[in-house]
């Protein structure tokens, strides 16, 4: 992996990590320097991994991070989820049926923030992301069988969260 | 809920994983008729696959949050200052043999032929400890050359190919 070859790379996964690290930590600030370490990481670690293999050591380095900082969190610095989805201005008087998408939105978000960080991961790498089983036991670094267990439990638990809400699909 | 074990021979469970199964792309083909059965039969399963179906709708909405602009300069520094403190810096590691190499090649070129030539007199202690004292001089020259190269290079890349394209990302929060 050469410079020019690292710059094509950053430019098409660096908003996917960041963004991922975001909807993982609602945290602008932690989210930004996680996926800074995580491109330093890779252009050190360029000799090791070809470039087929960066998206995954991406996405896989980013969750690391992002659960080891979970581990390591005292204080919270978390945004509301509300802030990072709200809607623009002149799109709040919208007709009933984007009020309601908008009590939906907020619900299931609500939920996902109350899942452990591996649910919550696997739900967005599957839900937002629309990584397959495959790329997600890669990522995470569990046998397929394991990931399908993982992602099932996840969802009913979500599904229980939802039902705290009260909000019904 | 189901019986656990009901006519239809699918539980809640068995459902609800076939469930996700089937949003998934997953689900075999032939479990998808047994499923239709169970949901016909089963309110809750029924529910589960509509929340299901709000989840992924209300995720897969979600906006991009793009990586800040000045982000990604950070990250050149942050890798530069990885490398140059980085004890176990592969990159750094990597660099020595090469200059070794290249200093030992520029000492070949330049005395080589010297010691090549039968009339010239043996050299004295004094000769091989100055020449020994400027390969290592050519060593660490060469050395800087290469990290000067590699710093240039770096700008370079900082310079003509990242920083404008960043310019052109529009940043803009959800």
């Amino acid at each position: 992996m050469d410079r020019s070859q690292f710059g094509q790379i950053v430019q098409q996964h660096k908003d996917r990590i960041h963004t991922y690290a975001v909807w993982m930590l609602k945290d602008f600030d932690a989210a930004g320097d996680i996926a800074q370490e995580s491109l330093a990481r890779l252009w050190q670690h360029r000799g090791e991994i070809h470039n087929g293999a960066a998206r995954t050591w991406l996405m896989r380095t980013t969750h690391r991070l992002c659960v080891d900082r979970l581990r390591r969190r005292t204080t919270r610095a978390e945004v509301s989820f509300d802030d990072l989805v709200r809607p623009p201005a002149d799109a709040e008087s919208g007709p009933p049926a984007m009020a309601e998408r908008d009590e939906a939105k907020t619900a299931v978000l609500e939920a996902l923030a109350k899942l452990s960080p591996r649910d919550r991961a696997v739900v967005l790498m599957r839900e937002y992301d629309g990584m397959s089983y495959e790329e997600m036991a890669a990522t995470l670094g569990v046998p397929l069988s394991a990931l399908k267990t993982t992602l099932y439990r996840a969802r009913r638990r979500l599904k229980e969260a939802l039902n705290g809400t009260g909000v019904t699909p | 809920m189901m019986p656990r074990e009901s006519a239809i021979a699918m539980t809640c469970d068995a459902a609800q994983d076939a469930i996700q199964a089937r949003r998934d792309g997953e689900l075999p083909a032939v479990e998808t008729n047994r499923l239709d059965a169970h949901l016909n039969a089963c309110g809750e399963c029924r529910e589960f696959d509509a929340a299901l179906e709000t989840v992924g709708n209300v995720l897969r909405s979600l906006p991009a949050v793009p990586m800040p602009g000045d982000a990604l300069a950070k990250v050149w520094e942050r890798a530069e200052r990885a490398r140059l403190s980085g004890p176990a810096s592969i990159h750094r590691l990597l660099s020595w043999p090469t200059a070794a190499v290249a200093a030992a090649l520029l000492f070949v070129v330049l005395v080589g032929p010297l010691a090549l030539r039968p009339q010239e007199p043996q050299f004295s202690d004094a000769q091989v400890a100055q020449a020994a004292s400027e390969a290592e001089y050519v060593l660490a020259l060469t050395g800087r050359v290469l990290a000067r190269v590699e710093q240039e290079t770096f700008e370079q890349v900082i310079g003509e190919h990242v920083s404008p394209a960043l310019e052109r990302i529009p940043i803009r929060l959800p």
